[in-house]
């Protein structure tokens, strides 16, 4: 809370300085639900501490930015998905997620191949399409991901990665 | 020095150092082979193996924009922050082609690599 949920809140209420987002998108976000997750959708033998850490850390990017289109912790090695919140229907999810895990799989060994790991350490990873970003943050406990989706009318890239960062 | 300024990617490559003379490595990579079209590294890094490995990065996450049905979606760049490097892959040329750029993150941010890049998209196309 604080700084960054001001940022965030400043922004929607002044529409000069950013398109207003449509109706539809502010009432996707406003309905989000927590997504109940089906039994093959969570990761077997996650304990229910786990679970709800994973829970909480969707709960404060929420908090911090509304407007988000997807919120989702999953676990680095398999892309399972632990905790998530859809802003409207969730379709492709699991599939999401496995691809994320494995463009962070992928970046690691890339890493490897150039051997900067003793120097370096993968912090995250930002993907610009046309209208959305992508933000894939890796979390220091349990080798865990942080996917973030938003729209780029919504937040820019160094408001999403700060939210993220502080988070952690 | 694997470029020769006579072709598209080699003057885009001369002119990102021209732009970024302290860059870390930087490439033009078909996406088709894996291979970059001209390279270039000022450190130990090879961009030719980033070359081939970031090819693979940009191809998973074309797969996962497929398994999200986004439409009217194209992915413009990739930006992968480590400890003090930021490795930047911008896409070009309708997405057959990528610029791949590394610098250190006290030195260059993500704007500056960004204008840098988008400056040799129309050389690209």
């Amino acid at each position: 809370m604080g700084l960054f949920s001001n940022l965030s809140f400043r922004k929607r209420n002044q529409p000069e300085l950013a398109a207003e987002p449509t109706a539809e998108v502010v009432a996707a976000a406003d309905s989000a639900p927590l997504l109940e997750l089906p039994a093959p959708l969570a990761a077997p033998g996650l304990g229910d501490d786990m679970r709800a850490e994973a829970e909480e850390l969707v709960r404060r990017v929420v908090q911090e930015l509304p407007n988000f289109l997807t919120v989702a912790v999953m676990e680095a090695a398999s892309g399972k998905i632990l905790a998530g919140q859809w802003a409207g229907h969730s379709g492709g999810a699991v599939e999401m997620a496995a691809a994320n895990a494995e463009i962070v799989r992928q970046t690691r060994q890339c890493l490897d191949a150039l051997q900067l790991t003793t120097t370096e350490q993968l912090a995250d990873i930002l993907i610009t399409l046309r209208h959305q970003l992508h933000l894939l943050r890796v979390l220091p406990q349990a080798e865990w991901l942080l996917y973030l989706a938003v729209r780029t009318q919504d937040t820019n890239p160094a408001l999403a990665r700060a939210v993220l960062q502080m988070i952690d | 020095m694997a470029y020769s300024t006579s072709t598209p990617a080699g003057q885009a490559v001369q002119n990102i150092l021209n732009d970024l003379p302290g860059l870390m490595a930087i490439a033009v990579v078909d996406i088709s082979s894996g291979m970059s079209l001209a390279s270039h590294s000022n450190s130990n890094i090879n961009p030719d193996t980033a070359a081939a490995y970031n090819t693979e990065v940009v191809k998973q996450k074309q797969k996962a924009m497929a398994a999200l049905k986004l439409q009217g979606e194209t992915m413009d760049d990739i930006l992968i922050t480590l400890t003090n490097q930021l490795h930047l892959i911008k896409l070009v040329g309708e997405g057959k082609k990528f610029i791949y750029l590394v610098v250190n993150s006290r030195e260059t941010n993500l704007a500056i690599a960004r204008e840098v890049l988008r400056a040799q998209v129309e050389l690209l196309k």
